[in-house]
């Protein structure tokens, strides 16, 4: 005890807060080591930084002392008063199992295990739900028939266990390190048991013993019957999948099958609903019911929990106040039944995803045109495709794709880094790398100009197969990032792809190319990068619109940049087409990327023109944003690392120089309003013009249902993409044609942007609004 | 009539002002400790709003700052907090038109004073040589949206699930153009001019690029 501080322990003790726990008064030994300290100071410890200050606690403090109990309505302590023991209705266990499988899907969404999973409050007192520790107050004459305990020392305990199992599983994909914790997922176990040592298998026989007792007994209605059989048979389904190896696709994909019939079976048997809350009463622990007080058993459709019932006690929001957690609590609302089935409709395909992915893309063939490819269409499709009810899928199906891509060893689970750099040309121009490689080999006379690749040295072709081995594993692992961190990935990987493309000029420009034709594969070697480069940056640019990360005035050089990268991409394609066979699969997929980026090219075109009047003019501030938003292409690593120049680089001063052009002849032809009146006095085509080159080309591709050649089960996707834009040509179809058109168009009243209900990049078009005098 | 008025924080006096309007708007729980690390260290940074016919009274609005070096590349300055009382939050334009200043305080739109707030730290960061700006909101707080991108910010990247409650983060930066007098300086520099001249497909660049999307907070 500090000298001259006494503390009256008797009188201490009864105003303390936690009476009863044997706290001691320290409020002299804080006065003793501070009694140095002026007024209004404060000391910084090393180090100390804002991390440190965040973490500290304010006991007392309701968002961050998960040590408090809140008296409020006199709901408090509700654990306090949940009793194990008590018998359950089957409906009653059919609506704990059915909230418990809502929270593991919040747990699928993002949130922490102790706001969601455990919450139910069985997890942490699965002991007392043993059989053989289970007690029996009543006598067998006084136990409810309609109560039967086999229903939760049987049926409720093995769902609990499985779904501990579950979530477990689940766990150990995470962990792997593609998914970003924290931010897709939580990882914080709070130190509670998954069962970690418990194997999978050993739950599964329990639910089959469970399934087998429900079928069996003479207990239960068939109504409850069906109604847990049904969630018992999609608890096994799912444990079964998440305990099944993506590289054994066949087996997870017929397991989601099964899991979407036993779906089904539940989404008929909904459970009952909660009580309507009336006033806030304390709830009693109601025991065993005596036999003339029995609810008479009902289905469980249409019908209410009872407000006394013992399972509305059985989850704790508050649950992390009992478990070691960092942070704060946070009340996640249990999702409702009909949600809980969406997100679990939504888990099951992208899991059917991820399985068909891992089985090699097109039906019957493993290692096919396109068998690559699927994996980028696939994540690209499923981002441009507006979904309601998904916004992104679940981490542990992109994390199955990222691994079942690639684990560290094989890709695919069967094929090898040389298969990859094979296939990745193969794909992307028609011939493999080997043989590419020794047609270099042959022709190979060294670069008289290059400081390092003159005559004598070899090409440096095992350092590009070193890049590439290197890129294209992070490059499709990245493809299942969330999509803001995708694009940021993206970003930063186009460096390492300009140097490939670096690496193909060199080598091109050191090749004796005298005997070769100008459409040779080989004159247009630097342009296998550049495709991919250039893919790339457009993604980059206009995935930044669904992001929502455009203000207005950034809109306009958006949609110039796509304009210039579009096209560069397309004069690389126009290359590279010549070279391919005829009939090829390779052709096909670049006869489809020429129109589909046309259709790109012509929309952004369009509303490049349109969203001019968005531009303040004001290249003070405009200057230093757009070095900011493009910073990924002004990184001194590009002058360090690499001879060629960048191709298709975001120029400013280019794009001032278009809008400068396009205003001056609109201010210059003003008073030309015909129909006549040609686009080149524009400099570019009239913005309804495009749309109109769009929306036929377009139109080509839907009625002929071309969509590429490396779609494999996502080529649908692609066609309905194409259709998408389609509908985008339709609404924008009243975009000027005339210059006056051009210089009265408001894109502030009349464009709208609608990422998550329209379309991911561009507006649609609304009336005008009537102007009044 | 009353009009705005600001000054810097000035001590510990003010924290139980400024730590009531904070706890009151934002939905992440602060301690203490929280406020002092950027109040002790960057006072000079966080500025209060007075009504002018209530100088000495509560303040209505705060803003808490911090500026540092960020990754050996940057001077950045960071808005951590930004707060106007509720009963002087008014959407649109007030009563007595687009230029409210000098009308009854009552009327001034939230913006306004929540702007006049956000320029006076900017410019105490410009100040201490800021070359930008940045803070974090979540996706849907179009009101802060609005309010910094009519100063010129930008919404540089999107953070997945940045927040508790999982919602998504916009970070914001506002790249702070170099003075007139840094541009005489840098035009001179021979390095930079080299670059000028050979590099004719690299526009110049302004904020030195860093690989920063792993970093939680610039916090």
């Amino acid at each position: 005890m500090a000298d001259g501080v006494t503390v009256d322990f008797g009188q201490a003790q009864a105003e303390l807060p936690g009476q009863g726990f044997n706290f001691q008064d320290v409020t002299g030994l804080f006065k003793q080591a501070s009694k140095d300290l002026e007024p209004n100071s404060f000391i910084f410890m090393d180090d100390f930084g804002f991390q440190e200050a965040m973490s500290a606690l304010e006991i007392g403090e309701p968002r961050l002392d998960t040590g408090l109990i809140l008296q409020t309505n006199g709901q408090d302590h509700p654990n306090e008063k949940f009793d194990p023991h008590a018998p359950l209705l089957p409906e009653e266990v059919c609506w704990i199992l059915d909230r418990a499988l809502g929270f593991e899907m919040e747990f699928h969404a993002g949130n922490f295990l102790a706001h969601t999973v455990y919450t139910l409050i069985y997890i942490h007192r699965l002991r007392d739900i043993e059989p053989d520790v289970f007690v029996d107050t009543l006598s067998s004459e006084q136990q409810d028939p309609l109560r039967p305990t086999s229903l939760v020392t049987l049926v409720l305990r093995v769902s609990v266990q499985a779904l501990l199992k579950s979530v477990d599983l689940v766990w150990r994909e995470l962990a792997k390190g593609g998914m970003y914790d924290a931010e897709d997922w939580q990882s914080d176990k709070s130190e509670v048991s998954l069962l970690e040592g418990v194997p999978a298998a050993f739950i599964i026989k329990g639910l089959e013993s469970a399934i087998a007792w429900v079928a069996d007994t003479h207990q239960l209605s068939d109504d409850a019957k069906s109604s847990l059989l049904a969630r018992l048979l999609l608890r096994q389904s799912l444990l079964q999948i998440f305990n099944t190896d993506i590289t054994r696709p066949e087996e997870t994909l017929k397991l989601i099958s099964q899991a979407r019939t036993h779906l089904g079976y539940l989404k008929a048997r909904p459970p009952p609903l909660e009580p309507i809350p009336t006033t806030p009463a304390s709830i009693p622990n109601l025991g065993v019911p005596k036999s003339n007080s029995i609810i008479p058993s009902t289905s469980v459709s249409n019908t209410y929990l009872s407000s006394t019932t013992p399972a509305l006690l059985s989850f704790d929001p508050h649950v992390g106040r009992t478990l070691q957690m960092s942070s704060p609590i946070r009340v996640v609302p249990a999702p409702s039944f009909e949600q809980t089935c969406t997100m679990v409709e939504n888990l099951l395909e992208g899991l059917e995803e991820a399985a068909v992915l891992a089985r090699g893309g097109k039906e019957g063939e493993n290692d096919g045109f396109g068998a690559l490819g699927v994996w980028q269409a696939m994540s690209d499709v499923g981002l441009w495709l507006i979904n309601k009810d998904r916004t992104t899928r679940v981490p542990y199906a992109r994390s199955l794709c990222q691994t079942s891509f690639y684990d560290g060893f094989k890709i695919m689970s069967r094929f090898s880094i040389p298969w990859l750099i094979n296939q990745f040309f193969y794909e992307t121009c028609g011939v493999e790398w080997d043989e590419i490689r020794s047609v270099i080999l042959e022709r190979w006379r060294g670069d008289q100009d290059h400081p390092l690749l003159n005559e004598g040295s070899p090409p440096p072709v095992l350092q590009l197969e070193r890049l590439l081995s290197k890129n294209l594993t992070a490059h499709f692992r990245a493809l299942f990032h969330n999509p803001p961190r995708r694009r940021r990935y993206f970003m930063k990987s186009l460096v390492e792809w300009h140097f490939f493309y670096d690496i193909l000029t060199e080598i091109r420009d050191g090749l004796d190319l005298d005997d070769i034709h100008p459409s040779h594969l080989l004159q247009h070697l630097p342009s296998i990068a550049l495709v991919w480069r250039l893919s790339i940056v457009r993604e980059v640019v206009l995935s930044a619109f669904q992001l929502e990360l455009y203000t207005d005035e950034e809109k306009p050089f958006a949609y110039w940049y796509a304009t210039q990268v579009i096209e560069e991409h397309l004069r690389c394609l126009d290359g590279l087409v010549q070279g391919a066979e005829d009939g090829s699969e390779i052709q096909s997929e670049m006869q489809f990327q020429i129109k589909f980026m046309s259709i790109l090219q012509a929309l952004c075109t369009a509303l490049f023109v349109s969203t001019l009047p968005l531009l303040s003019f004001n290249w003070d501030q405009i200057r230093p944003n757009f070095f900011r938003r493009y910073k990924w292409a002004f990184r001194t690593a590009y002058d360090d690392n690499s001879q060629a120049p960048v191709v298709a680089q975001p120029e400013l001063w280019r794009f001032i120089k278009a809008c400068g052009e396009i205003l001056r002849k609109v201010e210059a032809n003003t008073d030309e309003d015909s129909s006549d009146a040609s686009s080149m006095s524009l400099g570019v085509s009239f913005p309804g013009d495009c749309v109109e080159l769009a929306r036929t080309i377009a139109q080509e591709l839907v009625d002929s249902e071309d969509c590429g050649s490396i779609g494999g089960a996502w080529a649908k996707d692609r066609l309905l993409f194409v259709k998408n834009l389609l509908a985008v040509c339709e609404t924008l179809h009243d975009l000027p044609t005339t210059i006056s058109g051009v210089d009265t168009f408001d894109p502030r009243m009349q464009l709208q942007w609608d990422v998550s209900g329209f379309h991911p990049w561009f507006p649609k078009l609304l009336p005008p609004v009537e102007q009044t005098s | 009539m009353a009009s705005i008025l600001y000054r810097q924080y000035v001590g510990e006096s003010d924290l139980p002002y400024i730590m009531r309007l904070v706890q009151s708007e934002l939905s992440e729980p602060y301690v203490i400790y929280t406020f002092r690390y950027f109040l002790h260290q960057w006072p000079h940074l966080s500025f209060l709003a007075y009504p002018s016919d209530s100088p000495t009274g509560e303040p209505v609005g705060v803003v808490v700052c911090k500026q540092s070096m960020h990754n050996e590349l940057a001077n950045r300055g960071y808005i951590a907090m930004l707060s106007v009382d509720k009963k002087f939050r008014k959407r649109g334009i007030g009563r007595y038109g687009i230029n409210t200043f000098g009308a009854d305080l009552f009327y001034l739109p939230f913006s306004i004073i929540a702007t006049g707030l956000v320029r006076n730290s900017i410019e105490a960061m410009k100040q201490d040589g800021v070359d930008e700006v940045v803070l974090e909101t979540e996706y849907d707080n179009f009101a802060a949206l609005s309010l910094y991108e009519s100063l010129g910010f930008i919404r540089e990247k999107r953070l997945y699930r940045f927040y508790l409650n999982g919602k998504d983060a916009f970070r914001l930066v506002l790249a702070i153009p170099p003075s007139d007098d840094e541009d005489n300086t840098q035009s001179a520099s021979p390095n930079r001019s080299n670059q000028i001249r050979h590099l004719s497909n690299r526009a110049i660049c302004v904020s030195p690029y860093s690989d920063d999307e792993d970093e939680e907070s610039s916090r």
